[in-house]
Order: structure tokens, then sequence, then C-alpha cells
């Protein structure tokens, strides 16, 4: 296996130009290792995280990358809730276009863990700001799912047609 | 059970490697998992290198290399001698209470 040098690609310009060499090198010389991907990886989010709350902001392609950039640099136990919450909404998603009623408790339970691992973050994070953005992504994604329900007028299986 | 905070504080375990001399990212890696038994990822060690560095704490030494190695600074050693000193305190307590009366 290669080292993940296309994984450097995550990482800020500034951060690439001071550190790129000497980290590609490291890279070589430890070789391919169990979770060194997603070591480089988390690292990679929390560079660019950095860089953004120090007020140089990355170019970001769009709302819904931060916001994975944000679930992604979490703590063990956040990173935990925030895996349960991604799959129940997963579930959740799948139950909506099935029309099964399931999707109303997945969706529900998927908020639960969102919140409580958006509340675990927001412990350690030194950041006013970076602690409002998480906040603003998961209320905002619990105003899509509601949107959602509403839209579909309460989900469940489509109304039988009447019989002539 | 939760790693003790002092195996798992990448920045103490980086200064308490470089407390010994310069060493670079590899060197650094290789120390450590041998005094403390923790392997640091890469990403985990620059990142810490970067926050160090930026607090002063620690310096890249000019070379070369592409292996470029770094060195504590005095406001390193410093750190790294109250951090060395709470955790001996701790340990004191620990011990002391886990002692059979």
């Amino acid at each position: 296996m290669k080292p993940p040098s296309r994984l450097l690609r995550l990482y800020p310009s500034r951060w690439r130009a001071r550190y790129e060499d000497e980290f590609l090198a490291l890279l070589e010389d430890l070789g391919p290792s169990r979770g060194l991907v997603l070591d480089v990886a988390i690292a990679a989010v929390r560079a660019r995280l950095e860089e953004f709350s120090a007020g140089r902001r990355p170019r970001v392609a769009s709302g819904l990358t931060s916001g994975g950039e944000l679930m992604v640099v979490l703590s063990r136990q956040s990173q935990l809730l925030f895996a349960i919450a991604a799959v129940l909404a997963l579930l959740g998603v799948a139950g909506f276009f099935l029309h099964s009623f399931a999707y109303v408790l997945a969706l529900g339970l998927a908020a639960v863990f969102g919140v409580a691992g958006a509340a675990s973050v927001s412990t350690r994070l030194k950041s006013r700001r970076m602690r409002g953005l998480l906040f603003g992504f998961v209320i905002t994604l619990a105003f899509v799912a509601t949107y959602l329900f509403v839209v579909s007028g309460g989900g469940g299986p489509p109304a039988p047609s009447p019989s002539r | 059970v939760a790693e003790p905070e002092t195996r798992t504080n990448a920045r103490f375990l980086i200064l308490t490697s470089l407390a010994s001399g310069p060493k670079h990212g590899y060197a650094m890696v290789t120390d450590i998992a041998e005094f403390s038994s923790v392997h640091l990822g890469p990403g985990t060690l620059y990142t810490a290198l970067q926050r160090l560095e930026r607090e002063g704490l620690i310096r890249a030494v000019a070379s070369t290399d592409r292996r470029r190695p770094y060195r504590i600074t005095p406001s390193g050693l410093a750190v790294l001698r109250a951090h060395a000193e709470e955790a001996r305190r701790v340990a004191g307590v620990a011990a002391r209470r886990l002692a059979p009366r």
C-alpha cells in the first residue's frame, strides 16, 4: 500500500507549504499501517478548522463540506455518537422513501444522538464561533428533517385509493 | 478504561522525547513508542508539532534533509517541568490513596 500522499491535498495550502516535505518523509519511514489513513484525514480536518477559527478562511466548497469536516474532527466518544446518528439518519431517509413509519423513530433518534454528540464536542471547543457553527449545523439538520416530515404529510404508507 | 492523561497527551509525550535532544518525526514516533508504548500517528504528531511550534515550545532545526529535526526551547523545558511536577504530584496522591490501610 502506498503512503496516503493524496490525502495531503486535504490540508490547507499554508500547512502544506510548511510541513509537506517532512510529513511525506515520515509517511515513507512509517510505511502502511492500520488506521494511518484515518489519522491523516482527521489531522487534515483539524488543520483546516484551526485555520478557519484563526480567521484565515479556507476555500470550502459548500456548507455541507463544512458540516462534514466538523463531524470528522470530533474526539472518540463524539465520533461514536455522530456515527450512530449518521446510521440512524440513513435508516430514516430509507424509511421515508419506503413510506415506512419507522423513519420517524429513526430520524428522532438520529437527532437525539446528534445533539448528544454536539454537546460532547462543545465542552472541548474553546472557540465560541466553532460552537455556534456546530450547533447551527445540528439545528439546520433538525429543521430539514422536520420540513421533510411536514411536506410528506406525516409519512407512512400511501393512502389506499377509494374503491368504486 | 481510559488511558492515563500523561500517556495520551501528545504534547507532553513530544516534549518529553525532545528533552533528550533534537529529533525528526520518525525518531520521535519510535522514541515515544519505546518509553510510553503509545504509537502516535503521523497526523496526530504533526498536529501537535504545529501547535507546539506556534506556542514557541519547540523549534525546527535548520536542515538540508527532508527529515527536519525539532528541538525543545527553554519555554518548552519550563512547560515540561511544570507538567512533570504536576503528574508526579497527582501520581503520589493516587499511590497514597491506593495503599493498603
